[in-house]
């Protein structure tokens, strides 16, 4: 059989091999005949006319690795597709330390097919070049434009489309993902998405609501536990990292992410590999992690309750979803699908919005996205007794700013405000910390948190206040 | 729903499965990713009554897990009941 061949390219300010050029190549070397490429910062345009000679040269390349350092990133997208418009299709892999997740997109449009970050194992490595490698016609998936695709996705906004338009480029590479976007915005639609439309389509999508498991169980559901790890550990149990295998894990609100499970994930992102609790075996799993969060996450960062290390680990490629207020005119789009799923649902005639109906929706906020928007017309249709529905009849309790609120809704918003300024004050008293804070309030440290998180205070602002 | 429905509903699923033996998901991603292949749509209720009566033949497999998603799989000691169920005429 013939052996197929790799072009490594490896641009850096040293002009001599790198490290990760160094440790790449024996990881190829079963699979590939491997040529290197070393040019510095300095080279790349001449890089360009070289790699414009690729052809003449014989090399023919089934795959090129691009390895370069930061600061070059203009010169790699220049060099990319120029490669692009000189060898075609080629299989480009990106492998690199620092990731600006804006940058990769762009690399993605360009052209580049995944991406692999440091430190470089064979067991990662390997299957995603296999994959991109294999001819056309043995693709274990179907492509992209031949899923019924995106049927949950509606919507003609330039906010929306433009997030949409990038799922193609992310689900063909292997990265990790990091999607934001407020509560309801459809994160996990998304999440979806890029699994089904990737080569793992085939797979598990494991979805994981971390904010939902109780903090000690968390990294017991992650990964596992061997019989005898604990009291009541009567039988061994696989966590979900192993479910996942060679398929996507979804962590949703991975900022509930206990400090201990962040390590433990982060040595996974790192290595492929884990160790169950009370085991004294390490295991390796092939799992595509992508995560989301409603909160800034660089915020929950500086705040610490996410790890650094973590937060750039995942943040490989990231989709930020527009609210829906920011795409107002989706609204009588994602109306009508939502009045046809559930005049199905209730076996109801075709039922439509009148004219002031559709107008209200249009002046809401939506706190709750299209979540929100959902519910509100699933109750519509369920007490719609004709096939119009009316501006009165669509509202819910947080539509209806002009209507005497219910004692519970007076209540829990009376509530919420003490709430909020309690917490404003403890932090402002605390200078910020909020384990003081806690303490202070008698809460866990996680509890009180959630509490910031639902009143969105910014605690860092409190920092330099003085009492 | 009928009877019929449920069954067409429940025999995509097994479509699905033994096509790809190694997928898993929720409820809501059947219903969103699994069934369209089969050019099927249906409701939620529809799909989670299907689901309940495959998993009470045995014939998939879901587990609870502790944020409370449910995730349905094949159960691959009946693959050759699910073929053979697949071979009869719906």
């Amino acid at each position: 059989m013939r052996v197929q061949r790799a072009l490594v390219l490896d641009i850096n300010t040293a002009g001599t091999p790198s490290g990760t050029c160094v440790a790449l190549r024996p990881i190829l070397s079963p699979d590939f005949r491997v040529d290197v490429l070393v040019r510095s910062k300095q080279n790349v345009l001449t890089d360009l006319a070289e790699c414009q000679n690729l052809s003449n040269r014989r090399l023919n390349p089934v795959l090129v690795f691009l390895i370069f350092s930061t600061g070059v990133f203009q010169e790699v997208r220049s060099l990319i597709e120029s490669i692009k418009k000189q060898i075609g299709d080629i299989p480009l892999i990106l492998v690199n330390e620092s990731h600006e997740p804006n940058d990769l997109l762009r690399l993605l449009e360009a052209g580049v097919s995944d991406f692999i970050s440091t430190p470089l194992q064979a067991f990662d490595v390997l299957p995603r070049a296999r994959r991109l490698v294999k001819p056309a016609d043995d693709q274990s998936c179907e492509s992209f434009s031949s899923h019924p695709l995106f049927p949950q996705m509606i919507g003609e906004s330039a906010g929306f489309l433009g997030q949409v338009r990038q799922i193609p480029n992310i689900a063909k590479c292997d990265a990790n993902v990091l999607i934001g976007g407020e509560t309801g915005t459809g994160k996990e639609l998304y999440a979806r998405a890029i699994h089904y439309g990737s080569a793992r389509a085939s797979r598990a999508f494991i979805p994981v609501n971390c904010g939902a498991i109780p903090v000690d169980l968390v990294e017991n559901e992650l990964f596992g536990h061997e019989r005898g790890a604990f009291t009541n550990a009567f039988a061994m149990q696989t966590g979900l990292v192993e479910e996942a295998n060679y398929g996507t894990l979804f962590l949703d609100e991975i900022d509930c992410l206990p400090q201990m499970a962040q390590v433990k994930l982060l040595r996974f992102l790192q290595e492929r590999e884990y160790r169950p609790l009370g085991s004294s075996r390490i295991r390796k799993a092939n799992v595509r992690i992508i995560a989301a969060s409603n909160l800034d996450l660089q915020e929950a960062v500086a705040l610490g309750k996410v790890r650094a290390d973590l937060f750039y680990r995942l943040n490989i490629i990231s989709l930020s979803l527009p609210p829906l207020r920011e795409r107002l005119e989706d609204i009588p789009l994602i109306a009508q699908h939502f009045l046809e799923k559930y005049s199905r649902e209730f076996v109801k005639q075709e039922i439509q919005l009148s004219p002031p109906a559709l107008a209200r929706l249009m002046t809401h906020r939506w706190p709750g996205n299209v979540r929100e928007l959902e519910h509100v017309i699933e109750r519509a249709v369920a007490l719609c007794e004709g096939t119009t529905i009316l501006e009165t009849d669509i509202l819910p309790s947080s539509i209806s700013g002009g209507l005497i609120e219910s004692l519970q809704e007076a209540k829990a918003r009376e509530i919420g405000q003490f709430e909020k300024n309690y917490i404003r004050g403890l932090l402002r008293v605390c200078r910020g910390n909020i384990t003081k804070a806690a303490g202070l309030a008698q809460k866990n440290r996680r509890a009180f948190w959630q509490l910031i998180q639902k009143h969105q205070i910014d605690a860092s602002s409190f920092r330099s206040t003085v009492t | 729903m009928s009877e019929s429905e449920r069954a067409h509903i429940a025999r995509a699923i097994l479509e699905y499965l033994v096509r790809n033996p190694c997928a898993q998901d929720t409820l809501e991603g059947i219903n969103q990713w699994w069934l369209p292949q089969e050019l099927i749509r249906t409701d939620r209720a529809t799909l989670g009554e299907a689901l309940t009566e495959l998993v009470k033949r045995k014939l998939i497999l879901q587990s609870k897990r502790r944020d409370s998603q449910i995730h349905y799989r094949i159960n691959v000691r009946k693959s050759q009941e699910i073929k053979a169920i697949l071979k009869l005429r719906p």
